[in-house]
């Protein structure tokens, strides 16, 4: 079997330029979220490091781990679409989307939990800064379970197979996307206490 | 296993891992045994490692043009840097 990655030698944009221009932008919009919450957790840091700490933290790691094992779950379906392994690349853009439910159902858990003690986004100013950017990340993850079963439902079975590696690496690289914001929000929301 | 397949498995075990010292890191923190500016400065930093790892290798940033790489590399240095100077 063929190596794909032996293949490429020349450099190529992966999936389309539009959907690198659609993550940059959506991740400009993350770093000002990300700097907005910083600023104003430096004005009430008491305030803000003892509700972070009333987070579930290792609730928040074994959602980091489960987003972890979705992008490698996508990676893999990529990789198994282009050496023409068809049943492999549904497989494990399966096992991807199950591990995107994975985070959500945490999440909703999450929530719940807090919601149930009577904190919610009015509480104080962490709390919604906590409730709107795991939300807004919440949005971006349901959506890329859209892409990502979009791919697998009209994608692998019915696009044009020169075609289809391209709607999966776009669905891919925002997908990985979503991850990468989760990285950051991961320790600023739930781990850093400075 | 491909060349490709064992590239990716091992980029793998570095997310889970890193992910997991961070863990311990935090841990050491909430201990007392480092200093949380300290600990928030290491976390950051594990964060932007892990970030370029899914960028350059999930995200296939290796084989793209440079200037495409390095408006995400900037992207990490100029974002990365400030949530450092802010916690650190």
């Amino acid at each position: 079997m063929t190596d794909v990655y032996a293949i490429k030698k020349t450099s190529s944009v992966p999936g389309e330029v539009g959907v690198w221009v659609f993550v940059f932008g959506d991740m400009l919009v993350f770093a000002l979220l990300f700097i907005t919450y910083l600023y104003y957790r430096a004005l009430e840091l008491s305030l803000f490091v003892d509700s972070q700490a009333s987070l579930n933290a290792f609730l928040g790691l074994i959602n980091t781990l489960v987003l972890l094992a979705s992008s490698c779950f996508v990676v893999m379906s990529i990789n198994a679409l282009k050496t023409n392994r068809l049943p492999h690349a549904k497989l494990h853009l399966i096992f991807a989307i199950i591990c995107g439910f994975a985070f959500i159902s945490i999440k909703y858990f999450e929530y719940s939990a807090k919601l149930g003690e009577g904190i919610n986004p009015l509480t104080n100013d962490f709390y919604m800064y906590y409730y709107i950017l795991t939300g807004i990340h919440l949005l971006h993850v349901i959506a890329g379970i859209g892409g990502l079963a979009f791919t697998y439902i009209f994608v692998l079975s019915n696009e044009r197979p020169e075609r289809r590696a391209v709607y999966a690496e776009c669905a891919g690289i925002y997908w990985h996307m979503v991850d990468l914001l989760w990285l950051f929000l991961f320790p600023l929301l739930y781990l850093i206490r400075s | 296993m491909t060349q490709y397949q064992l590239h990716t498995a091992i980029v793998a075990v570095m997310l889970f891992a890193i992910t997991l010292a961070s863990w311990v890191f935090f841990d050491l923190g909430d201990s007392h045994a480092l200093a949380v500016s300290t600990v928030s400065i290491i976390l950051i930093a594990l964060a932007l490692v892990k970030s370029r790892l899914i960028l350059i290798h999930f995200m296939e940033l290796k084989r793209a043009p440079l200037a495409l790489r390095m408006i995400f590399d900037a992207w990490l240095i100029i974002v990365g840097g400030l949530i450092m100077i802010i916690v650190g």
